[in-house]
Parts: C-alpha cells; structure tokens; sequence
C-alpha cells in the first residue's frame, strides 16, 4: 500500500515538473519573443529617463555610465534584479555619435 | 520508516531538479547571431547616412568588444571606395566573397555580386561588408552594400 502511495506521489510530481518546465519554456519566454521588437522604437530612449513605459538600462560605451530606468526614474541595480533582459542592442548614437548599448528588461 | 525515507527522497530530489530546470532555462533568448547582425548592419548604414563614413571605423571596433562581451564570435571583412582606416577594409581589391566559401549554407541572393572564383565584382556601391556572427549553437553570415 506505501510503495502505492509513493509511486502516485512521485508521478504527480513529475507530472508537476513537466508543466513547471513547459510553461517556463515556452510560455515565459515566448511572450517575450525577440521578434516582437523594432530597435526603431526604442531609440529615442535615453538616459535622462524621460520615458515611462519600459524598465531599461543604457550603457554609455564613451564614458562607460550606466543608466537604469524604472519607469521614467532613474534607479540603482537593486531594482532590476528580479527582472531578466529582452532585448539588447548596440545603437550608434540618436543625433551624433554617441555608442551606448541599451537593454531592455520585464 | 523505510517508505518514508524514500518519499523524503523522491521530494529532495524533485525539488533539485526544479531549481536545476528554473536556473538552467532563465538565460532565455533574448539574443541570437541574427539579431546581432542585423544591428551592426542596421547601425553601418544608420551612421553611413547620419553621421558620415569616418565614424564606422570606430562603431566596428565597439561592436567588436560588445561581441566579444556576450560570447559571441563576430567578424567582417568589407571593400569600399573611401579610405575607413580598417586594417581588414585596407585595399580596393578585397576578395570579400571568398569569405563566405567555407559556409556551403549561403543564400545564392548574396552572392549574385561574386564571379566564379569568388571574387566581388561591381558592387551597388564601393562599401559593402561581410559578416559572419556565431556562438557554439548557431551562426549568421550575411553581405550588404550601403
């Protein structure tokens, strides 16, 4: 009867698991796809924070200053440690050059 | 007392396994040799256009260690009619379709440029990259004029 009970235990488990590995797979991710973005949408994003809608952090590759943004505020790191990155791209500058990697995080 | 050390078990273990599943798959792919060749051919273009040619040289050398940073091998060689102080861009003369010789997987569309012994011949215009961006899964390669 125990050794029954085990192996229903152990089943549902993996039964679990399977769902646990299937939505972080596919489900998380996907919704996030890569080719949902235009890099032409977010480059008028800057470090002075002035836009609202993304958590993003934009490294200057001149003066190698990090930016974070949370919502329109400039933050420390701390605030963008649970959240994973989405989108990276290399922008060569908005109205003169200017490098800056920029990283979109949700 | 002995079925109920292995159902401790079974738990341990599931529980191990979820965390090795979590950690392992949060890396998602957020980033792929596509994309990053499509932005350093978006960008050559964009600064080509906006800020002039004399930049690119810089941009490429940025792109290089920005690579290099997310384990991605990247590497070009490109021919063009101003002088870009490129090392590898250095002479009018580049075989730059020999580059793609070695990957058997080329869409033929890039190399409508290329003569039978794999060498450029009248281009669209006189800069014109190739490209080849890969890590241990897969790879891209792709040509463009400006």
């Amino acid at each position: 009867m125990r050794s029954w009970i085990i192996l229903v235990e152990l089943a549902f488990s993996i039964i679990l698991l399977t769902f646990f590995f299937l939505y972080t797979y596919y489900g998380k991710a996907s919704n996030y796809n890569i080719y949902n973005f235009n890099p032409n949408d977010f480059i008028y994003l800057n470090s002075s924070c002035n836009n609202n809608l993304y958590i993003y952090e934009i490294i200057n590759l001149t003066n190698n200053n990090i930016t974070i943004c949370y919502f329109g505020k400039q933050v420390n790191s701390t605030y963008i440690e649970n959240y994973e990155p989405i989108f990276e791209y290399l922008y060569a500058g908005q109205n003169y050059f200017n490098p800056y990697i920029l990283i979109i995080f949700r | 007392m002995k079925s109920q050390y292995i159902l401790l078990a079974t738990i341990a273990i599931i529980i191990i396994l979820s965390f090795i599943t979590y950690y392992n798959l949060s890396p998602i792919k957020n980033i792929n040799p596509n994309l990053i060749g499509k932005n350093f051919e978006d960008q050559i273009i964009y600064i080509y256009q906006n800020f002039g040619y004399n930049y690119i040289s810089n941009y490429t050398s940025y792109f290089e260690n920005y690579t290099n940073e997310i384990n991605y091998n990247f590497s070009f060689i490109c021919i063009s009619s101003y002088n870009l102080s490129i090392p590898k861009c250095s002479g009018s003369n580049i075989n730059c379709c020999y580059y793609f010789k070695g990957f058997f997987v080329v869409n033929q569309s890039i190399l409508k440029y290329c003569n039978e012994s794999f060498i450029l011949y009248n281009p669209p215009n006189w800069v014109c990259f190739c490209y080849n961006v890969n890590n241990s899964n897969s790879y891209y390669i792709n040509f463009f004029c400006i």
